[in-house]
């Protein structure tokens, strides 16, 4: 081991109350970096997931334009060749299922109450895999088995007046500019948490909603979930190739082009989680810088010592910077330690958490161990402890020899 | 035998805000190789100072110093530094140990300065302890050691790397007067032994009485100079 090193440890653990001092402060900033960073980074993966299962899937697939035009008129848009579309999606490694879509709008009656509303035709069997995002409160889920049976939100479901087992009557427009009239029944009321969804939202067999629309066999778009959410990429990238070597004329977004709230909430929680890092590492810079000033005003005369036997400055500022980057080392590896246990007992336990804004529903929060965070944590001890040591080990160098020799 | 320090009209002066205090006011005097030159004179008379210029510790308002051939007031700080890792051993009034370091690990500190390979560091340490009958306290820190036997660790540290000259500020200041004599012995026996140069300062006459050349001192000046040859 180099005279250096040896210095600097021993040195460390010469005065041990107070390098356990300066160490706890470390490890406390280092831990509470890993705790928040884990934090944020299960409000990231919750809100993505949730984003993915309960409304965007993985990948959807639109016929080109519609993105842009659809929205006038859709009609000019729909994809035709579903099914064959499925059983090639399908046949690609990692998707699990492949979900058509088509949105519709119109008013929904009672007879005596009518209002508006926004639907979605469903395959009943594909939509399992969507369907976390609704929580059945009444009755029961899509059915290919019930093909008149819709679903409407909770919101909607009360601002009626129905319950499960009612008749409703759809109007809608069709693909030609007709009105067509669609007689349904309620098969089960979900809430999904979000109070506008839940106020204008139904659902109903594709089928049913293509005949309603007098468009047999068309969707709008295509969903595809995946057994994770990692393998995006991947099915993107085969599916691109697919597309290519077929010629349809389909466009593919993946769940990154579509989730706009998730980037919102990443990049919000990303730079309270920098700042937060930030006004901790200044903190344990302070705190190092103390610890560093002091031990080198204890130690004037050694430092006058070892430069009278021929050290120059700039040995005696790597002797001290050493010091600190040591300090950093331990600081940071007993952080990571303490961040890692204490974020495996509160996951353990869970934080509940309030409804967050637009939802109904709490959830239990947990702290992810994650290894960029905690990579962070240990980069931010070690610079903390190398800027701290900085201004303490030049001045350690400057100091008169001989007045270091004479300090008692 | 040839001059290994050569000191020519040597003066410092420290001010102190508007007043200026003349420490040395124009030093001259050498010394051969195998010297045992003592610095007596009294308190604030200047010897600290004049073995810190002599060190290289501190630089002289004006005049030269030579060391084994070399201008020592005209080197710029690092290589002030290097010069004193080479060819100057210092002895302390309180003895400056290294405090982490054992007595092995603080005599080998110089030779790692001078980047000396492992196997002759070993060797050189060994022999340095031995010669300043400490060997067996080598593994001990300086705190588990008595003062004298800090300062004979510290006479190994200033003499390991073959200095050509050893400087001690009244090394035997704060060592009872028993212990104070073993020193002085073991200085003495390395110089005529070893042939190790040795300027110091003392306030001791007993060393002063086995000092090959004494040079006395007042108010910053060389006085006279007693002895051999003087
Ligand atoms: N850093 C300094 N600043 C100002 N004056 C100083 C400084 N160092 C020494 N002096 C002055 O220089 C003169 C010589 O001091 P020096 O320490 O060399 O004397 P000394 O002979 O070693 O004394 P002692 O026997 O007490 O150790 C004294 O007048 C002292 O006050
Ligand atoms: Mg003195």
């Amino acid at each position: 081991m180099g005279i250096q090193l040896k210095l600097a440890l021993r040195n460390i653990f010469r005065n041990r109350r107070r390098t356990a001092i300066t160490l706890a402060a470390m490890a406390f900033g280092a831990s509470s970096i890993i705790l928040f960073g884990g934090f944020v980074n299960f409000i990231f993966i919750s809100v993505r997931e949730s984003t993915i299962r309960s409304q965007v899937g993985h990948i959807q697939l639109y016929r080109k334009g519609f993105l842009d035009k659809g929205s006038v008129a859709p009609n000019d848009y729909m994809i035709a060749n579903f099914d064959e579309i499925r059983a090639l999606a399908k046949g690609i490694e990692h998707v699990k299922d492949v979900i058509p879509r088509l949105g519709f709008s119109g008013l929904v009656s009672t007879g005596e109450t009518t209002t508006s509303f926004v639907g979605s035709g469903g395959n009943p069997e594909g939509e399992e895999g969507l369907s976390s995002f609704t929580r059945i409160v009444e009755g029961k889920a899509l059915s290919s088995s019930d093909p008149r049976g819709v679903t409407l939100g909770l919101g909607m479901a009360r601002g009626l007046g129905v319950k499960e087992g009612d008749s409703l009557t759809l109007l809608a427009t069709t693909k030609d500019g007709g009105i067509n009239a669609l007689a349904v029944k309620v098969r089960g009321i979900w809430e999904s948490g979000e109070k506008a969804y839940d106020d204008r939202f139904l659902k109903a067999p594709i089928r049913e909603v293509q005949r309603l629309l007098d468009n047999e066999g068309e969707v709008q778009s295509i969903v595809l979930l995946l057994d994770s959410t990692e393998n995006t990429g991947f099915v993107r990238d085969r599916l691109a190739a697919l597309i290519r070597d077929r010629g349809f004329d389909l466009e593919i977004k993946t769940w990154e082009d579509l989730a706009l709230r998730y980037h919102q909430v990443r990049d919000l929680f990303s730079n309270i989680f920098n700042v937060m890092a930030l006004i901790v590492s200044f903190i344990v810079v302070l705190g190092i810088a103390n610890t560093m000033t002091m031990s080198i005003f204890e130690r004037t005369r050694e430092i006058g010592t070892v430069m009278a036997l021929g050290t120059r400055r700039s040995g005696v500022i790597s002797m001290f910077l050493l010091e600190g980057i040591v300090l950093g080392v331990l600081g940071g590896i007993l952080g990571a330690v303490v961040g890692i246990v204490i974020a495996k007992a509160v996951s353990f336990v869970g934080i509940p958490m309030p409804p967050p804004p637009g939802s109904t529903q709490g959830f239990i929060a947990k702290i992810l161990i994650v290894p960029a965070v905690l990579a962070k944590a240990f980069r931010l001890s070690l610079i903390a402890a190398i800027l701290s040591s900085l201004y303490p080990a030049w001045r350690a160098s400057r100091l008169n020899i001989t007045e270091a020799l004479r300090h008692v | 035998m040839k001059d290994i320090l050569d000191v020519r009209e040597l003066t410092k002066t420290y001010t102190l805000g508007k007043v200026a205090v003349t420490a040395l006011g124009g030093v001259s005097f050498r010394a051969k190789a195998g010297e045992f030159l003592a610095i007596a004179g009294p308190s604030g008379s200047g010897k600290t100072t004049l073995l810190n210029l002599i060190g290289g510790l501190d630089v002289p308002s004006s005049g030269e110093i030579e060391i084994d051939g070399e201008r020592l007031d005209r080197l710029a700080e690092a290589r002030r530094a290097d010069l004193r890792a080479r060819k100057i051993g210092f002895v302390f009034q309180t003895f400056n140990l290294i405090p982490v370091l054992t007595a092995y690990e603080n005599v080998e500190y110089p030779l790692l300065l001078g980047k000396v390979p492992k196997g002759e560091r070993r060797s050189r340490v060994e022999a340095a302890l031995a010669q300043v009958g400490i060997a067996d306290r080598s593994r001990h820190r300086p705190a588990e050691l008595s003062g004298g036997q800090q300062q004979r660790v510290a006479i190994a540290r200033a003499l390991v790397s073959g200095p050509a000259l050893v400087l001690a500020d009244e090394p035997t200041a704060n060592l009872d007067s028993r212990t104070a004599l073993e020193v002085i012995d073991l200085m003495r026996r390395l110089n005529s032994e070893r042939g190790v140069t040795f300027v110091f300062s003392t306030h001791d006459a007993r060393i002063m009485n086995v000092a090959g050349r004494v040079l006395r001192m007042e108010d910053g000046r060389v006085q006279n100079v007693l002895g051999a040859n003087a």
